[in-house]
């Protein structure tokens, strides 16, 4: 199960540089968001499953819910600016 | 509506409420809000603590009535009279559903990109919905953007403009279905059309977005203070709980517009609360001094607290965390009230300047 937990992890890591690709080189600003979206999304399901590998769960998730508030947050204020500002 | 007002009246005319006015109807309103928000917090404190001793239960007790009378009042959305409890088993009656509709999506959309022949057909359609009111329009919006494939992207009245990426998926959706089933949930308090109409007036735009953060905050709070009360024994402390707790106020600020927050909250307060942390941290570490230690040497408290070393040691860290995290938290706000206004913040007493207008043009109130 262990290794099961690894490979899932490396993998999404390996998932996390296309999108890395995009945020980088993105012609647009909302290309930008969306994957940085994508990448904290990701970045939650590594933290969980590291919480499995290290086997202190109830840390990992503490963390993990950290990040997604402030996933939410980021994503809401990205918003809010372009509804405000009309343009991109 | 016709119910809450019989009530009432049964409420003024007894000689009781005549004589008391601690027995009004808007009091035990109040009181029941109260208890109802101290109660869902104080499970969700249970849920994360894991530490069930006398301390940390008692901690929890006193964060949550803090924040059940802080911001308790953002968990009750006002849907008016009606029979508000029923709606419980309805919705989880609902959340199966919901799931397998996630699932079976999934699955779809999964077959949708591993095809080699491209499907897609995105596109943006209007769906009118025959919905009232608010919270089941907000329920429904969050499911549809639950269920890969398509997305809200705004609410405008009474018609939703939504974001289909196959035929397939639009089709699902066009059929009613799960607009029927969110119909049947709010059953109970679809009498209350007039009041809900109303709301949906006042808070038009955002609703969704409003309605979302009024409801998270107060759990994102508890949690804040979580992360502070239980600093020593997992991740977090003083200065990570101090960013969550600002961050549920600039995720309000985000929602109901900066000049709403500013009068809750206002930049004065804001100065008192960072000045108030430093004193708190300061003065735990001069205590140390005075009593005879080093600068934050907290086993010299032992002589104030009488407790045993290592429990002093504990007590002090957890005093200077709780005066770590309120400064973290107003400088953290002070912060983002400078960028959002560009540095420009009006006095408490004098009219709004126009860079909050410009900020957030859509907030009437």
């Amino acid at each position: 199960m262990e290794s099961f937990f690894l490979g899932v992890c490396l993998f999404l890591c390996l998932l996390v540089l296309p999108c890395l690709y995009r945020a980088i080189v993105g012609p647009t600003v909302i290309d930008r968001m969306v994957a940085i979206g994508a990448i904290g999304t990701k970045t939650l399901v590594i933290l969980v499953l590291m919480g499995f590998l290290y086997k202190r769960i109830a840390m990992f998730i503490d963390i993990s819910m950290v990040y997604a508030i402030l996933n939410f947050i980021s994503t809401l204020a990205a918003a809010r600016y372009f509804e405000v500002k009309g343009e991109i | 509506m016709d119910k809450k007002n019989a009530t009432h009246r049964t409420h003024t005319y007894s000689p009781l409420t005549a004589y008391h006015p601690i027995f009004s109807q808007r009091r035990i309103e109040q009181v029941r809000h109260f208890a109802l928000a101290f109660v869902l917090l104080f499970l969700f404190w249970l849920l994360l603590s894991g530490h069930y001793d006398i301390f940390h239960i008692s901690i929890g007790i006193f964060c949550c009535l803090f924040i059940s009378y802080t911001s308790g009042d953002f968990l009750f959305l006002h849907i008016g009279a009606g029979d508000t409890h029923l709606i419980i088993p309805r919705l989880l009656m609902y959340i199966p559903w919901l799931f397998y509709q996630i699932v079976s999506s999934n699955i779809h959309l999964v077959k949708l990109v591993f095809s080699p022949i491209n499907r897609l057909n995105p596109r943006i359609l209007p769906y009118q919905v025959k919905l009232t009111n608010g919270l089941s329009l907000v329920t429904l919006a969050n499911s549809i953007t639950l269920t890969p494939g398509t997305i809200t992207i705004e609410l405008e009245d009474n018609t939703f403009f939504i974001h289909a990426i196959d035929d397939a998926s639009a089709n699902d959706l066009l059929t009613g279905e799960m607009e029927n089933r969110v119909d049947k949930v709010f059953l109970p308090i679809a009498h209350t059309k007039k009041r809900s109409r109303e709301m949906l007036a006042a808070e038009a735009d955002n609703l969704i977005v409003k309605t979302v953060v009024r409801l998270f905050t107060p759990f994102i709070q508890i949690y804040a203070l979580y992360v502070i009360a239980h600093g020593h024994y997992s991740p977090g402390g003083g200065f990570q709980g101090g960013v969550i707790l600002a961050a549920g106020i600039i995720l309000l600020s985000l929602a109901f517009g900066l000049k709403k927050t500013l009068t809750k909250i206002t930049e004065r307060l804001i100065v008192m609360l960072s000045s108030l942390g430093v004193l708190i941290y300061g003065g735990i570490g001069l205590l140390c001094l005075l009593l005879g230690g080093n600068y934050l040497d907290y086993k010299e408290l032992d002589i104030l607290l009488n407790i045993g070393i290592p429990q002093a040691r504990s007590m002090g860290i957890l005093g200077v965390e709780i005066g770590v995290g309120i400064a973290v938290m107003a400088c953290m706000i002070s912060i983002f009230y400078d960028i959002a206004t560009a540095g420009d913040l009006p006095d408490h007493n004098q009219s709004v300047d126009e860079n909050i207008e410009s900020f957030n043009p859509g907030d009437s109130n």
